[in-house]
């Protein structure tokens, strides 16, 4: 009864969407003629899908684990603190930013001749330890990823910071009060009350970051264009290009995919999570 | 639980789909009647502005013309009451005109007497002189003084009351000028410049682009304003705006009103939308006095002391909504019809007809990604030809927003795979190969058959259109540019390819070690200017990228770009590029249009031009362009004792004849409307649209018909007005029937225009992305053949997609 | 041992407050410098929004492509002007309503998510029924589609319910969006079963379950799905850019221009303009929102 509301409009406005979707997966865009599993096929047998499939696989798994670990980390350390609720205030402030001033920020610091670059060749001539340094061209070498999952980690900490917070929030006070007054020590305060209290917010965080992952799509195609440097061309490249040449075919089959895979992994972590908790 | 709580879900989402469907498309028949307009025969000369009379009376007048007086019936009145043209006169800026015919207007001297003016003026105090000229055609020199007006002030808007008052708005007041005496009293500051004063009893209303102002001339005081007012002319005010009242003098209501409603508000705080404190709601509003106001939106009327403003004729359908041109007075006329001015010499008048229906039956759409004037221009033609058809025009990106073209593209494509195609779309910076091969577009050729057999188009141009996969044309550009480069003589001639311009680069710095020989600061206008004649070739049969012919092609702009800065240092590039800044930057879509912007080469202070690259993008005033830019070189060498020729000629890349193609039109497939988008089609390749528009827009950049006979009229001087054609006589008094093209230079453009057969269309992926890497390479971050494999691994995804 | 025994009472004490202490230093210290850290670079735009065009050209003229060396950024600019300010807020009227369009609709669709996402989460968590654990699967994916996917299938629904072209196309989607839900349904989770069946048992009605029990426990979940669907609102791009041809209808984020050189200030100053409200909302709307859960807690 709670639920039916919400239902009825996330049926209105995203499952009847969805599957819409799946039915024209099937279907060839244009002319809509019945293809089967033709467009399934495209998407496998494209390279183009190999390369995204990969560089995103790459991306996420390089930062979901550091975004997630390292918002973990600042949030145990803020949880008591006086300071707290403004010093996440101020980590939540890049996601407040406009995209396309972020964008620019941004172009002004890793542009070849940005301020990045001038900064360490200044520094590395003061200091003249290292010998000439040699300006790069992140955005156009293997540092493109870099550059991307800097920015994703400094635009997106505050925000599972938030999360953390909410989750540690909940946990029960007194259980932790008694540990420490039993002289439990940090580690074991976070090994057996902490880390198994919050298994249930690792399920949110981690999935939420993966959303987040997903959305930082529009910056790096706002500072990298269409067809970026080959590390950072990822899912969302496949699917904007794909769509600018009207092929939503192929798109529709690319997100059945997706969302067939992020269902399975999603209802395992779910079991696995529930079986814990009865274990617990 | 389960189960009641599964149907409850369908019912609810039932009821709720139900109650949203209802909101909206319920037919309904259309009422009859609505405005149009009919074009208003003008006197002889180009006027800007126009006086109303009350009787239905006015007055012509505009720059350098002299005022006309058309009677009610229509009769133009000689000239008895001339301005005297004045050799001291340079350029006339504003008049005021009264109902009697006395003038002000407002110059800029071309000779200063006064050694004071003199010096302000150099010190850049742009200060007008002004005169006013009495009904009888007495001529005096105004000189505004008196207290609160400093003499830097310049007066842009002249009003005379019905009375002859005069009455003049500066950018921060308005004032009461005493025309015997030149005296000043300034009434009250206003926000921004006054654009508009009308009169209404003993009230006078001034508005500028954001608040209209109420003056009580009797009283001598400024009255409350009218937010109703205020928030229409904030957000209408854009192209133009003018006013005009029903009665001038039947108003004496507002004031009153006025100020009652001042003394009861008096307590009230400032309840906003209460606004309408012109006057309180209870007046009796329906003898219709009323406020008139025409801009691009629309006519609208607004009753005083309502909170509306209602439209009464939709700018779409009428002629008011010309994104080209802008209203500039209006006239209410007692039989309920309208008369509206726009600047350059055109005026409309509108009346109500019963036979039209109020909104049309019909709807063709037309798409566009960016603003294209002559499109829009197409559609106003076509609504007159079809008064029961809307043309809708919709762009896909306009203005300074943070809409991209991908964004707009995806927007489009929304559309088409939901269905709901445009009718026409224009092609420009699209990709037409990927739209024809979605079956998105029509095929053109039944439609162009009966043109290419009559031999009325350039076969060469619309065959350069047909797709090699499908061996159909689906789109054809209505204007194209041709390349053209300008120079010496001496190291050029002829047709030239890219090893030759690069080869008479080098000559010409062996003789010119100093300064800079194309006219390109900025290394992706050198790629602007050479990837068009390029880009054809690098696509191979299989349709994968060229590699060698690519990296070629860097290498010689690459040697280009060496020669060019060899003559100066990096320090002197920058400075070269921070002057240009201001004025001039560099963009995608557009380039210098070598014939027109011969300015831009004159105004370079910085080392000489020796060679300049560009495309031909006008007729007429490209090809006596090319003159006056040969005339400005000549003459620059000449001071500098250098005296080779001048000579221009056709360029070519690594492709032959190319030809850049220009609004390319194309019919969608799925479109709703396919018969009227056929007509559509056909009006745009039609004479009177290809020549009309040269005509009227000389000065435009969009292209050089495809349609022979119109580009052998609107190159043939005979055929038209020169000055009229030019708007204006040019500044800096280059008289341009001295530079029209010889028959010999016609002949060569229509053997041009016979040859090129290459089409080259902007906005490919590929093209972006040699751009991109190009400007690298041009920089020296890459070399021609990392930059040319880099391009090549970027493509082959794209190709893998 | 003797030693230790020596040691009176009170300096156990003092010495445990103390390293308490600097523990809670220390930490306060990490997280200053991570949270300066992160704002760094958000320095750069009150100095953008004040500079002048000029200044700002010859500073990053070598990213422009014209000169050698490197860009450099000028915190307080060399000629502070407030001329983009002026821009924005004088002399265009259609940042003022682009603004309140943004406020607006990121408060109509805030609201509607706690009207509808609410219960949701509620119903997720507190009860038990078939196809939970599904429904549930598919509300996390359908949350995780990208948009560029929905966006046709979405513009058709809209199209059809006639509101394309309309706030409303770009609110409603929102509202029913699964992703506070989501976040919400992790608040309640920790509440026992026996807890909510001790409650029914007492004859507690199910809304009075909800507003006692849920609400004040789901206080933090609430909190975060607020603040994070707020940031998510407050500079949505792609989806009014879709839905909403009609530009007076445009939130602000679409009012920045594209990104060149020659706008950057405006943009800057825009981006000022933008941030002044997140900040209020963050300084303000955390307690309000706090208090609000509270209130409706004891009042229901």
């Amino acid at each position: 009864m709670f639920l039916l509301p919400g239902l009825a409009g996330v049926m209105l406005f995203y499952l009847l969407p969805f599957l819409e979707v799946v039915r024209r997966s099937f279907l060839q865009s244009g002319n809509s003629a019945f293809v089967g599993i033709d467009n399934y096929r495209a998407v496998w047998e494209n390279g183009a899908f190999v390369l995204a499939v990969r560089n995103t696989f790459l991306y996420m798994a390089v930062g979901v684990p550091l975004l997630m670990g390292s918002s973990l980390l600042l949030s145990l350390l803020l949880r008591n603190l006086r300071l707290r609720r403004r010093l996440v205030s101020a980590m939540l402030l890049p996601m407040a930013v406009p995209a396309a001033v972020m964008v620019l920020t941004l172009q002004i610091l890793i542009d070849r001749q940005g301020v990045i670059n001038g900064v360490l060749t200044k520094a590395a001539e003061q200091i003249m330890v290292i010998p000439a340094f040699e300006a790069i061209d992140y955005l156009n070498t293997e540092w493109a990823l870099v550059v991307v999952v800097c920015s994703f980690l400094w635009k997106n900490t505050g925000y599972m910071v938030i999360l953390w917070l909410a989750g540690l929030a909940a946990l029960p006070k007194e259980v932790e009060e008694a540990a420490q007054v039993d002289g439990a020590n940090r580690w074991q305060n976070w090994h057996y009350i902490i880390r198994p209290g919050l298994s249930g917010s690792f399920f949110t965080i981690g999935m939420l970051s993966v959303l987040q992952i997903f959305k930082s799509y529009r910056e790096v195609w706002m500072v990298a264009g269409s067809y970026p440097q080959e590390h950072i061309y990822f899912l969302q490249h496949l699917l904007q290009n794909w769509y600018l040449k009207l092929e939503f075919d192929r798109m529709a089959a690319l997100t059945v995919i997706m969302s067939l895979v992020l269902l399975v992994v999603c209802l395992c972590l779910q079991k696995r999570l529930e079986q814990r908790e009865e274990n617990f | 639980m389960m189960r009641k709580g599964r149907v409850l879900l369908y019912i609810m989402m039932c009821a709720m789909c139900a109650a949203l469907w209802g909101c909206g498309g319920k037919e309904e028949e259309i009422p009859m009647g609505r405005y149009a307009d009919r074009e208003v025969k003008l006197p002889p000369g180009t006027f800007e502005y126009m006086h109303p009379c009350p009787d239905g009376s006015y007055y012509l007048y505009g720059l350098d013309t002299e005022l006309t007086y058309v009677d009610v019936q229509g009769e133009s009145k000689g000239k008895d009451r001339n301005w005297e043209n004045n050799a001291n006169i340079h350029v006339k800026y504003v008049v005021g005109v009264s109902d009697e015919g006395a003038s002000v207007f407002a110059y800029t001297p071309r000779f200063w007497n006064d050694e004071e003016l003199e010096a302000l003026w150099i010190a850049g105090d742009t200060r007008y002189l002004y005169y006013y000229v009495d009904e009888k055609g007495q001529k005096q020199a105004l000189e505004p003084h008196g207290e609160g007006y400093e003499k830097a002030t310049n007066l842009n808007t002249f009003a005379f009351s019905p009375e002859g008052e005069l009455y003049a708005a500066s950018d921060t007041a308005v004032y009461r000028v005493n025309v015997e005496n030149g005296e000043v009293e300034s009434l009250f500051a206003t926000q921004e410049q006054v654009k508009s004063i009308v009169f209404s009893g003993d009230v006078m209303l001034a508005a500028d682009a954001g608040k209209a102002y109420f003056y009580d001339r009797a009283e001598g005081k400024l009255l409350d304003g009218n937010s109703t007012l205020d928030e229409f002319l904030s957000s209408h005010s854009a192209g133009g705006l003018v006013m005009a009242v029903s009665d001038r003098n039947a108003h004496v209501k507002i004031m009153e009103d006025n100020g009652a409603g001042d003394a009861e508000k008096a307590g009230a705080p400032d309840g906003e939308e209460t606004g309408a404190s012109g006057t309180n709601a209870g007046d009796d509003s329906k003898n219709a006095q009323a406020l008139y106001m025409a801009c691009r939106t629309g006519l609208y009327r607004y009753i005083w002391g309502g909170s509306v403003i209602e439209q009464i004729a939709d700018g779409q359908m009428t002629a008011l909504g010309d994104t080209q041109r802008s209203p500039s007075a209006l006239q209410v006329l007692d039989n309920g019809e309208f008369r509206v001015m726009f600047s350059g010499n055109y005026m409309v008048e509108m009346y109500y007809d019963e036979t039209l229906p109020a909104r049309p039956s019909k709807e063709l759409t037309v798409y566009s990604l960016e603003e294209n004037g002559w499109i829009r221009y197409a559609g106003q033609l076509f609504q007159k030809e079809h008064p029961d058809v809307l043309v809708r025009y919709e762009t896909g990106m306009d203005g300074d927003n943070a809409v991209s073209k991908e964004d707009a593209l995806k927007n489009l494509n929304t559309r088409l795979l939901a269905g709901e195609a445009p009718d026409v779309i224009v092609m420009d910076h699209m990709d037409i190969e990927q739209y024809a091969g979605k079956g998105v577009l029509r095929e053109l050729d039944g439609i162009l058959q009966p043109y290419l057999d009559e031999g009325i188009l350039y076969r060469n141009i619309v065959e350069g259109m047909r797709m090699t996969d499908k061996e159909k044309i689906y789109s054809v550009p209505m204007m194209v540019y041709l390349p053209l480069w300008l120079g010496e003589e001496m190291y050029l001639e002829g047709e030239q390819s890219l090893e030759d311009i690069v080869a008479g680069m080098e000559q010409a710095r062996q003789k010119h070690p100093e300064g800079a020989i194309l006219y390109t600061p900025y290394p992706k206008d050198v790629l602007l200017q050479t990837i068009p004649v390029c880009l054809p070739a690098w696509t191979k049969e299989d349709g994968s990228l060229d590699v060698e012919k690519l990296t070629a092609y860097y290498r010689a702009v690459s040697r280009m770009w060496e020669i060019d800065s060899a003559g100066f240092d990096a320090a002197g590039r920058e400075a070269w590029q921070k002057n240009n800044m201001e004025w001039y930057a560099p963009t995608d879509m557009d380039m210098a249009d070598i014939g027109s912007n011969y300015q831009y080469s004159a105004q370079q202070n910085f080392g000489e031009t020796w060679l300049q690259l560009g495309f031909l993008m006008t007729p007429q005033v490209g090809m006596t362009g090319i003159h006056v830019s040969k005339a400005n070189m000549a003459a620059d060498w000449q001071q500098k004792e250098l005296d080779d020729v001048v000579t221009y000629g056709a360029y070519a890349g690594q492709a032959d004849n190319v030809y850049w193609a220009r609004t390319i039109v194309g019919l969608c497939e799925q479109g709703k409307e396919p018969k009227l988008a056929e007509e559509y089609m056909n009006l745009l390749l039609s004479d009177p649209m290809m020549r009309k528009w040269w005509l009227d827009k000389p000065r435009n950049h969009s292209g050089l018909t495809i349609r022979k006979d119109s580009l052998g009229d609107i190159l043939d001087i005979n055929n038209i007005e020169f000055g009229q054609t030019m708007g204006f006589k040019d500044p800096t008094g280059v008289n341009y029937p001295d530079f029209w093209p010889t028959e010999e230079e016609k002949q060569w453009l229509y053997q041009m225009m016979e040859d090129a057969d290459c089409c080259y269309r902007p906005g490919t992926m590929l093209e972006e992305c040699a751009t991109e890497v190009g400007v690298r390479v041009l920089e020296g971050g890459l070399t021609p053949e990392e930059g040319a494999r880099e391009v090549e691994r970027k493509m082959a995804i794209e190709m893998e997609e | 041992m003797g030693s230790r025994a020596t040691v009176p009472a009170w300096a156990v004490q003092a010495y445990g407050k103390w390293q308490k202490r600097r523990t809670a230093w220390l930490a306060t210290g990490i997280c200053v410098a991570v949270a300066s850290l992160i704002c760094a670079p958000l320095l750069m735009i009150p100095g953008g929004s004040m500079m002048d065009g000029a200044e700002m050209r010859q500073i990053l003229s070598p990213i422009l492509g014209e000169g050698k060396g490197f860009a450099v950024w000028h915190l307080i600019p060399v000629y502070p002007t407030i001329g983009h300010f002026y821009r924005l807020l004088i002399e265009s009227p259609a940042f003022y309503h682009l603004f309140w369009n943004t406020v607006g609709m990121t408060a109509a669709i805030l609201l509607g998510q706690l009207a509808v996402g609410l219960p949701s989460a509620w119903a997720f968590a507190a009860f038990r029924f078939r196809g939970r654990d599904f429904l549930f699967g598919l509300y996390v994916v359908l949350m995780l589609l990208p948009f560029q996917v929905m966006l046709l299938p979405q513009y058709i629904v809209l199209q059809k319910l006639h509101l394309y072209n309309h706030q409303t196309a770009v609110i409603l989607p929102a509202v029913f969006s699964t992703f506070p839900v989501f976040i919400m349904y992790r608040g309640f989770t920790q509440i026992e079963t026996e807890v909510l069946e001790a409650a029914r048992l007492d004859g507690a009605g199910e809304l009075q379950i909800f507003f006692h029990i849920g609400l004040p426990l789901g206080k933090m979940g609430i909190q975060a799905a607020m603040v994070l669907s707020f940031l998510e609102y407050w500079n949505l791009v792609e989806q009014p850019m879709a839905f909403l041809e009609e530009q007076a209808a445009w939130p602000l984020s679409l009012y920045l221009p594209q990104i060149t050189i020659s706008q950057a200030g405006v943009a800057f100053a825009v981006a000022v303009m933008v941030l002044i409200p997140a900040l209020f909302v963050f300084a303000l709307g955390q307690d309000a929102l706090e208090e609000g859960i509270a209130y409706i807690g004891v009042k229901a």
